[in-house]
């Protein structure tokens, strides 16, 4: 009885191990995607002024994943986005900072790891007033639909002031955050502070619709992103395509 | 207890059996062609399937056409979809006769043995051939009674039903067959052809099924989404050489790079998406590099010496006569029925640009005639600095972030050069346009200093004479799904032949979602015996065919 015991056990382990060996020894879908994984490429990063206000969205270093322009996912690099070059920065394996191209980097997620929170930026085509053309920008995805709502992390610059007693200047920074709704191909004008007012200047077709929607649901102040994400949902499942 | 010790012994050897078998980790192909013997001067049309289901296998299968000594006749590269690749071969009218293989693999299947790769016998007989001598080596042909064509009918297990409207059939009559597959069946059709029954088949010795190829299984990568060119760096001492860069681009109108350190054994890989399929590739080390680069070449293992024997049954010399005559008649009317499918060329290519944008650029033709590059740059290049010293010529840009003169990686027609002495000769009339980037630029952990990117109107690239070892390589350009789609006879007027001896060719059968297929094909004016060959997998990866034979008669 023991012996057959022994038998089965070696058996069982013998086959386990075999098992183990076959997947561990032939990491080919880890192998192909390695070789396959797009370099990243862009401009050495010199960070060189002092400001009180920070450029970037977050601090620090998080681990993020970039969605590229040739539809290549690479995940697990130490990213920064920085407001106010509106560029991803990318710490290297020789740990420089490099600003990734706009042309390869469509959108990206970053990591939190002390909130467990995500943050989606995507690229999206907005216009300006006082400007001729259209551009680009990552914006950070808020709520995303039929009626998706987006938010610009821009850093604006504000001036520069001198060191009292030294030599050094100082750049002023600003945090301005702008938000945008989207729908198919079509950008509203974006509006920075939260209000009822600016939210239906957005959509000027469709204003007397989303006042009734408004009341109807008794959303009448919008003071935090959260009120304008609800209005959002609440937008989109309604079906009204405020953008067309 | 030595029952117990055998137990124990078995227990160990089990799991290793089945681990060396390779038959689960080679990935599986089965190939079909649409007949067995050819004549010179006609198209082969091939189908090849793809049995695996592990996420590793590859989408890219290669395919050899090899003669018994070895010599490869064709090669080339399919794309899988929905686990099919299928295509054509011409059969050069030079071609000698003989006995022929075709291989198929990929390349994850390259690092166990070649006894796992798919083959197919055939036979091409040339059109001026009166003796044949090259289908039996100069022997006696061997007749037997019995067709003993390569894989058998299996009758042991389920077989799929095949039948036609009726058993004979006048010329240019059609021809209703339906095949039914039974309950339960699971094997996956390879192909569906109706031919001319040809009087011969080919008995071949198994490819000694040798230890894996390379003692790394994970040598050879399998290829998804695009092609891995893999090679080895060696020194001058033919030692190989790891912890060395190696470029590959590729002539464009735009700087194109791609780079890769040398593994241990000097090994380097670089994954070659769509953008690259057709175009010439340029590998090279930096500039202190005198070895040499070997790049490995992935149809060796594919076209090697076999051995196959004929067999052949009464009428075999009549067939090939008529054959021959048959095919003559063919090329006189020019009849060609393949029609391509051409996949879009660079789906899902991409180019990997050293920069996007670049707001300093320069056309020699705006200014006035110069007659060198060193004259170039002095005059129209703001950024860029070239000088003579001791013979030699060192070229720098302006880095605009540290406001210092660095070095500079020079591409032309997209492709990185060794250095400024290479295009020292070109003047304003061979130079399209300039462009300067001045920041150092990254790629991956590559630093590039500072770029001039120059594109020239007559190709410079192919004419530039370089100092280290700089291997040049035409990307694959994959083979285009290609059907057999004759003309419907009611269309070909009564005073035209019509001599084809292959009537219907799928490539790809599609049995999705019920058990029956119909089709409807049309005879020609050929006459004579005729099958309908349904060929499929069998239960171990196996090329299994079900047969159903008629005959076509004069009116």
């Amino acid at each position: 009885m023991n012996k057959r015991l022994i038998f089965l056990w070696i058996a069982g382990l013998t086959c386990i191990c075999a098992n183990a060996q076959e997947t561990g020894s032939f990491p080919y879908d880890s192998l192909s995607r390695d070789i396959s994984e797009t370099r990243l490429t862009g401009d050495l990063f010199l960070y060189q002024s002092s400001s009180k206000v920070s450029q970037y969205f977050i601090d620090e270093w998080l681990d993020g994943t970039l969605r590229l322009s040739n539809h290549m996912v690479v995940s697990h690099k130490k990213l920064r986005y920085n407001g106010y070059l509106d560029r991803v920065i990318w710490i290297n394996g020789n740990f420089q900072q490099v600003k990734l191209d706009r042309e390869l980097v469509d959108g990206f997620t970053l990591y939190e790891p002390a909130s467990s929170r995500t943050y989606t930026f995507e690229k999206i085509r907005i216009s300006e007033d006082l400007k001729p053309d259209s551009f680009t920008i990552y914006a950070q995805v808020l709520y995303k639909g039929r009626l998706s709502l987006y938010a610009w992390r821009k850093v604006a610059f504000t001036g520069s002031e001198q060191v009292l007693g030294t030599r050094y200047m100082i750049n002023s920074y600003e945090k301005r955050t702008y938000y945008y709704f989207c729908s198919g191909d079509s950008t509203s004008r974006g509006f920075r502070h939260l209000n009822r007012r600016n939210i239906l200047k957005a959509f000027p077709e469709k204003r007397a619709q989303l006042l009734a929607l408004m009341r109807s649901s008794k959303q009448r102040s919008f003071k935090t992103e959260e009120d304008l994400i609800r209005f959002t949902r609440m937008t989109d499942e309604s079906q009204i395509d405020p953008l067309h | 207890m030595r029952r117990t010790l055998s137990n124990i012994l078995f227990c160990f050897c089990f799991p290793s059996v089945f681990f060396l078998s390779g038959r689960c980790l080679a990935g599986d192909l089965v190939i079909s062609s649409d007949r067995d013997v050819y004549i010179a001067g006609d198209r082969l049309y091939f189908s090849i399937l793809l049995t695996g289901e592990d996420e590793s296998r590859s989408d890219y299968v290669y395919l050899v056409l090899g003669a018994e000594s070895g010599n490869a006749v064709f090669t080339g590269c399919l794309k899988v979809q929905n686990n099919h690749a299928y295509g054509t071969i011409f059969l050069n009218d030079t071609l000698s006769t003989g006995i022929y293989q075709l291989v198929s693999y990929t390349n994850r299947m390259r690092n166990f043995s070649s006894s796992f790769y798919a083959r197919k016998t055939i036979g091409v007989v040339n059109r001026f051939d009166n003796t044949f001598d090259g289908l039996f080596s100069g022997q006696i042909p061997e007749i037997n009674s019995v067709m003993a064509n390569g894989p058998q009918e299996d009758k042991s297990f389920l077989t799929p039903e095949i039948s036609t409207d009726k058993t004979s059939y006048l010329q240019r009559e059609k021809i209703s067959l339906r095949i039914t597959l039974p309950a339960g069946w699971r094997e996956k059709p390879v192909s569906l052809s109706v031919r001319q029954v040809a009087p011969v088949a080919f008995i071949s010795s198994p490819v000694p099924q040798k230890e894996a190829s390379t003692p790394d299984p994970c040598f050879y990568f399998p290829e998804k989404a695009g092609l891995v060119l893999q090679g080895t760096l060696k020194d001058e001492n033919r030692n190989p050489v790891a912890g060395r860069p190696v470029f590959l681009s590729c002539e464009d109108s735009v700087a194109n790079l791609q780079y890769e350190i040398t593994h241990s054994g000097g090994i380097f890989r670089f994954f070659l998406n769509p953008y690259y399929f057709g175009k010439t590739l340029m590998i090279k080390s930096d500039n202190t590099f005198k070895g040499e680069i070997e790049i490995d070449d992935k149809f060796s293992s594919g076209h090697q010496p076999f051995t196959s024997r004929m067999v052949v049954t009464e009428g075999w010399e009549k067939f090939l006569r008529k054959s021959q005559k048959y095919m003559t008649i063919r090329k006189s009317y020019r009849n060609d029925w393949m029609k391509e499918t051409v996949l879009p060329g660079n789906l899902g290519g991409y180019r990997p640009s050293v920069y996007f944008t670049t707001p300093y650029v320069v056309f020699p033709s705006d200014f006035t005639y110069l007659p060198d590059f060193m004259e170039i740059s002095r005059e129209i290049l703001p950024f860029m600095k070239t000088r003579q010293r001791n013979d030699k010529f060192e070229a720098s840009v302006i880095d605009l972030d540290i406001n210092d003169y660095t070095s500079v990686y020079i591409f032309v027609d997209g492709v990185l050069i060794e250095g400024v002495e290479q295009i020292i000769s070109l003047d304003s009339k061979k130079i399209g346009k300039i462009e300067t980037v001045t920041n150092s630029r990254f790629i991956g952990d590559l630093r590039i200093p500072g770029i001039v990117s120059i594109t020239t109107p007559a190709h410079e690239i192919r004419k530039l004479q370089w100092r280290f070892p700089v291997v040049k390589r035409e990307a694959g350009q994959i083979l285009n799904p290609t059907g057999y789609y004759p003309p419907v006879p009611e269309t070909i007027p009564k005073s035209l032949p019509d001599f084809r001896e292959l009537l219907y060719w799928e490539p790809a059968p599609d049995f999705s979602g019920k058990n029956t297929l119909s089709i409807e094909t049309y005879a020609s004016d050929c006459t004579g015996d005729f099958e309908v060959l349904l060929t499929t997998t069998g239960r171990n990866g196996e090329r299994i065919e079900f047969r159903k034979l008629f005959n076509v008669v004069h009116p």
